[in-house]
């Protein structure tokens, strides 16, 4: 049995054992009570990444992505203050 | 699904004339406001209650008013005995710390009586022009307490049994600093809820009490049942979000969603504590704007009423923003940590929404909201007046959904007047009011385009103006992006001193390209300013936030995009990995395939 989760992630198993994998290429990442960010491809960028309007944001946040490990599908982005990423572009 | 004898076609019909009350009391404050606020904003509020204060039927403005209106009728009921309580009486009250969110929002509650029983309250508000605070206008960003933030209202009777208390109606004005527009702003409050009286007199009067009590109470019922199955069908779980407003530092707002079963449970353990700045939101504050953001994504098909509380839980500790204690002030409240409540409560229930299959294509970006900008001063008549400028909550671009793209200019809440009324009643001059290229959150589906404007000082018989900046302070204070959609661009508000606009006009050019305007630009956080002569007040509005990743939008939409002025070519090329030719326009499919792949490739081999 699996239901969705989010964009490009479901959760697969029974009540017992659940896991959250990629609806794309079927990765398991994690258990359901798990954080199934930390098992992502993460990268940060300066935040004109996500467009030229965000210049007033340089020094302060970098928009991190997080990707599948197995297929790269895109899964988040969000804006993470810069104190607690580190810029890898 | 009916608990009552009631037979479904009459319920239906009752139900729907009940809202029409609440539709058209709203047209009446339009109608008969005396403020823009009033007229063409709608910042304004219009609903319907039983007579212990629970919701009835809620009109279609702001979720968080109607709450809050609910909790001024049963302070009225705490307040005066059941004999003082009248036929034709209104009743005021504005006190933040009772019932109201801020000041400037005056409820008027007035009870509904047939054959000398109680049978029901009407219920509005409109944003008064000023309140007599410190700042004028009443958003008052140096205020360290409520003290310093205009007249509070307890509750107090304007009108008693259908005479106006002009006592008390010139004592509330003549507080203010502008009395007659404050006048004909509670004026038209006391004709919306004669309307609603005298609607629902004669609906008592056709169908009996008894049937419209169990008309009433049916229709919570029916909501509360129909929301509560819909919480249930949706798998158990809890998620969370933040936001971080400036003002004083940062000060983080967060929000943990638990769902279990059919209950809902809104918990903001970890939230900062209050500060001394009017951003301190009063706990029916925070429960109002969670009540909003259900109703907007699981309710906004049901009679809207009490049963949309029912389902839903809100643990707000005391001392923070979210829960302030006296005497903090809150004058900004709405605009701040209420429209960051707003946003924090709307993210976690689309999350949640995402783990079902049948919910989520309800999903769309929520909106973190903008700044916002207020003046007052001498108008080229002569006259002295408060006036907020634009509306600019009305042109935010919205999110994006799980099918579409968010709205442009689509607005959060209220309407917006055109530039013409603003330039005729204000002695103001906008150089643009356009949107914003490249301002939407990058996806799937983009975000809608926010509004950029720039006006300044025009047959100012002083030569100035005051102005205020309020609204959601910091740099993320717009639309989010949502399962890999990118962030729309920030709300800003910046002051441009000193600048050759003047000078480009007289040589008969029209100043659009802001690279020309010369002088100095500085941003503005919470505070008062003044705006000169050769001044030029800047603005930009949130934009929505993408759904999806960026890199798998349609080619055609983006050329659409770029064809219409809200993307531009390098950013078609750069975010989207769309190739366009730089002529035509034309979308060269089998380059843009490579280039996608080549812009995901360089990712994750970097990566590996």
């Amino acid at each position: 049995m699996s239901y969705p989760y989010r964009e490009n992630l479901e959760v697969l198993g029974d009540t017992s054992d659940e896991t959250i994998r990629c609806s794309r290429c079927s990765r398991v990442l994690c258990r359901l009570d798990e954080d199934w960010k930390k098992a992502c491809i993460r990268r940060t960028f300066p935040p004109t990444h996500a467009g030229p309007l965000m210049t007033d944001l340089e020094g302060y946040y970098l928009l991190e992505k997080l990707y599948c490990p197995s297929c790269g599908a895109l899964l988040d982005s969000d804006l993470l203050e810069e104190s607690s990423a580190r810029p890898t572009s | 699904m009916l608990i009552s004898t009631i037979d479904p076609i009459t319920f239906e019909v009752l139900s729907h004339r009940l809202h029409q009350i609440t539709r058209e009391m709203g047209i009446t404050l339009e109608r008969t406001g005396g403020t823009v606020t009033t007229t063409q904003q709608h910042d304004y509020n219009a609903s319907l209650y039983r007579p212990g204060g629970e919701i009835m039927a809620a009109g279609e403005t702001y979720g968080q008013h109607v709450v809050c209106a609910g909790f001024a009728v049963k302070r009225i009921l705490e307040r005066f005995d059941k004999d003082e309580i009248c036929p034709d009486d209104l009743f005021l009250l504005n006190d933040p710390y009772l019932a109201a969110i801020h000041n400037s929002d005056v409820y008027a509650i007035s009870p509904i009586h047939y054959q000398n029983e109680l049978v029901g309250w009407s219920a509005t508000f409109v944003h008064v022009s000023d309140v007599g605070a410190m700042t004028p206008g009443g958003d008052s960003p140096d205020a360290t307490e409520v003290f310093q933030e205009g007249i509070r209202i307890p509750g107090i009777k304007l009108v008693e049994r259908g005479r106006l208390k002009r006592d008390v109606f010139d004592t509330i004005t003549n507080m203010t600093r502008q009395p007659e527009a404050v006048g004909l702003d509670l004026k038209c409050e006391i004709a919306a809820n004669n309307v609603a009286k005298a609607r629902v007199q004669a609906m008592y009067e056709q169908y009996g009490p008894e049937m419209m009590n169990a008309v009433s109470a049916e229709m919570i019922h029916y909501t509360e049942t129909v929301l509560r199955n819909r919480i249930r069908e949706i798998p158990d779980g809890s998620w969370s979000e933040t936001l971080t407003i400036e003002a004083d530092g940062l000060c983080r707002l967060k929000l943990t969603l638990r769902k279990n079963g059919d209950q809902l449970t809104f918990d903001f353990s970890g939230t900062d504590k209050q500060i001394s700045k009017g951003i301190n939101l009063p706990f029916h504050g925070t429960f109002g704007f969670c009540f909003g953001a259900i109703l907007c994504c699981l309710a906004y098909d049901l009679p809207k009423n009490d049963g949309v509380l029912r389902p839903m839980t809100v643990i707000a500790p005391e001392g923070t923003l979210v829960n302030a204690k006296y005497p903090a002030p809150m004058s900004m409240s709405t605009t701040s940590s209420g429209f960051g409540v707003g946003f924090l409560a709307s993210s976690v229930l689309m999350q949640m929404l995402a783990t079902s299959e049948k919910w989520r294509k309800e999903i769309v970006a929520p909106n973190a909201s903008h700044r916002n900008c207020r003046h007052s001063g001498v108008n080229q008549y002569g006259r002295y007046s408060p006036f907020i400028n634009m509306a600019h909550g009305a042109l935010d671009g919205n999110g994006a959904g799980i099918s579409k793209d968010g709205v442009n200019s689509g607005g959060s809440y209220m309407s917006c007047p055109n530039v013409e009324w603003m330039e005729l009643h204000y002695p103001l001059l906008y150089l643009f009011r356009r949107h914003a290229k490249d301002g939407a959150g990058a996806g799937v589906f983009r975000g809608g385009v926010g509004v950029e404007s720039a006006h300044i000082l025009h047959d100012a018989p002083e030569g100035k103006l005051r102005g205020v900046a309020y609204g959601v302070a910091g740099l993320r204070n717009s639309g989010h992006g949502i399962f890999g959609g990118y962030p729309g661009a920030p709300s800003l508000m910046a002051l441009m001193t000193n600048t050759r606009v003047q000078e480009l006009m007289e040589m008969n050019r029209s100043p659009v390209d802001m690279s020309e305007f010369g002088g100095s630009s500085r941003s503005l956080p919470y505070c008062n300013f003044e705006l000169g002569r050769t001044d030029v007040l800047y603005m930009r509005v949130a934009s929505g936030g993408g759904y999806g990743d960026p890199l798998e939008r349609d080619p055609q939409r983006i050329q659409e995009d770029v064809k219409n002025g809200l993307v531009s070519i390098e950013a078609a090329r750069g975010i989207y990995g769309v190739e366009l030719d730089k002529v035509t326009l034309n979308v060269d499919l089998a380059a843009t395939k490579e280039l996608r792949k080549a812009i995901r490739e360089s990712e994750i081999t970097e990566l590996k």
